[in-house]
């Protein structure tokens, strides 16, 4: 018997899986090979080193594993149904919420564009003439008769205003640029009496105004993603190439 | 094993030492926590000393066997007696070190900036054992960082079978079911481990002191039980 072979046997022999046919073939090796019998004698001995020199846990083993248990058994417990899908709710599929959140977002844009954005213009905007974001009174009979009639008696000049900005302000001027909403004639107004005004001027605001305040919004869009581009045929040429990655996965 | 322990008049044992594991288990099944207690108290050291063997770090040892006695729990109601106890819970630990030791060989060796639990003053101390005598420990320690060290050199899939029939003597068919290895290559993988591992000790099998360290570290082992 070959010694490797032998040493196969040894270690089926440690383990109680020896066939009992095959004993007396090794006990018969091993009566006259050393070399076999130290390789049996150290492995007994290696299993015993190994056995008494186990380790043992710290003494904080048992009450820190009552810790961690604590904690997984209250977030099993505590684990949240999603919103969406808790009884009574609404569920909304993913799309649906956002397509609700985009367009809630565009309407707050929408409704900033027409508060803020004349006075902002004309404080950004460039052109020789400096912006000025003034009240302009308009004619009763050019406005017509419409749903703000009533609001519109009820403001204090009678006539109705309408915030606009001088035709100083090129409109579609880079960036953010002043734009003209409409001539008319301008009076200064002091920032209490604008004050005074002001709750009822979107009231008067007709619906030609609303379109023609989103037309160009449109157009300040189609500006900044014309930008865009520009900026990211710049940085494909150098190793942003994060922002190429982001903008793919977007479209 | 008398039905004293379990019948319904007197639902808790007297005492759940005397219980096997099966039974222990399913009265954790059954909500008795006190059971879980005596399965930690029988295994955590069997889990620790087989865990810190593979991964040779404590600190990830004891977390690692607390993950394993946490999924014990946890998955209690998982537990079929058609396998032994001992074997459905070391098929968790070895699961979840194979994780550990293929996280590891992943990311490279990372540096925590969190200081140690002793550190950051919110961690009770623990106090020492008045009654330890030091020198028992002294006696051992260098015994089995030798055979730590001979035994982490066993490469890691001879590794487990290895330890398994040797520490936890575990049969090779357990040790199938813990490993998912069929049977002729656990009888094989034993034998590598074996052979390698009398190479790393040959030298330390003609150590007196070590000898004799053994004898006494067996004769306290003995004593305890």
């Amino acid at each position: 018997m070959r010694c490797d072979k032998a040493h196969s046997m040894i270690s089926l022999e440690m383990d109680g899986l020896l066939p009992h046919e095959q004993t007396p073939h090794l006990e018969r090796h091993l009566t006259g090979c050393d070399v076999c019998r130290d390789f049996r004698a150290d492995l007994l001995l290696g299993a015993r080193m190994l056995q008494a020199t186990g380790a043992e846990p710290s003494d904080a083993f048992e009450w820190k594993l009552q810790l961690k248990l604590n904690q997984a058994l209250q977030e099993a417990a505590g684990a949240r149904v999603p919103w969406d899908e808790a009884p009574g709710r609404f569920s909304f599929g993913w799309v649906r919420g956002f397509a609700l959140s985009s367009v809630a977002g565009l309407a707050a844009t929408l409704a900033l564009a027409v508060w803020v954005l004349p006075q902002g213009l004309n404080a950004i905007g460039g052109g020789d003439e400096p912006a000025r974001t003034e009240l302009v009174q308009v004619d009763d009979s050019a406005v017509g008769a419409s749903a703000g009639d009533a609001d519109r008696r009820s403001l204090t000049p009678t006539a109705s205003t309408r915030l606009t900005t001088l035709p100083g302000n090129p409109a579609g001027a880079s960036g953010l640029g002043a734009r003209t909403v409409n001539q008319a004639r301008v009076f200064d107004m002091d920032p209490q009496g604008a004050k005074d005004i002001w709750p009822g001027t979107m009231r008067s605001r007709s619906l030609a105004t609303l379109q023609g305040e989103v037309a160009w919004l449109r157009d300040q869009v189609r500006q900044v993603r014309s930008e865009n581009d520009s900026l990211r045929a710049l940085l494909k040429d150098g190793s942003m190439g994060y922002l190429e990655r982001n903008e793919t996965r977007r479209e | 094993m008398t039905d004293r322990h379990l019948d319904s008049q007197s639902p808790r044992p007297q005492t759940y030492a005397d219980l096997r594991d099966e039974e222990l288990i399913a009265l954790v099944q059954q909500g008795q926590k006190r059971a879980y207690d005596e399965l930690v108290r029988r295994f955590k050291g069997r889990l620790f000393s087989f865990i810190l063997r593979m991964v040779g770090d404590p600190v990830e040892a004891e977390e690692l066997a607390q993950d394993t006695l946490i999924r014990a729990y946890i998955h209690a109601d998982k537990y079929r007696e058609i396998a032994r106890f001992s074997t459905w819970l070391f098929t968790i630990a070895t699961n979840l070190v194979r994780n550990q030791v293929r996280k590891k060989k992943r990311r490279p060796y990372m540096l925590s900036l969190d200081p140690a639990p002793e550190d950051d003053g919110q961690m009770p101390v623990d106090p020492a054992d008045p009654h330890a005598d030091p020198t028992q420990d002294l006696e051992g320690e260098e015994l089995g960082r030798l055979i730590a060290e001979a035994t982490r050199q066993i490469p890691e899939k001879y590794r487990i079978p290895f330890l398994l029939r040797e520490i936890e003597e575990l049969s090779y068919e357990e040790i199938q079911q813990v490993t998912g290895l069929k049977l002729g290559t656990v009888r094989s993988r034993i034998n590598r481990a074996r052979n390698r591992f009398r190479s790393n000790i040959k030298p330390l099998l003609k150590n007196e002191s070590l000898l004799e360290d053994l004898e006494r570290l067996e004769a306290r082992m003995n004593a305890d039980d």
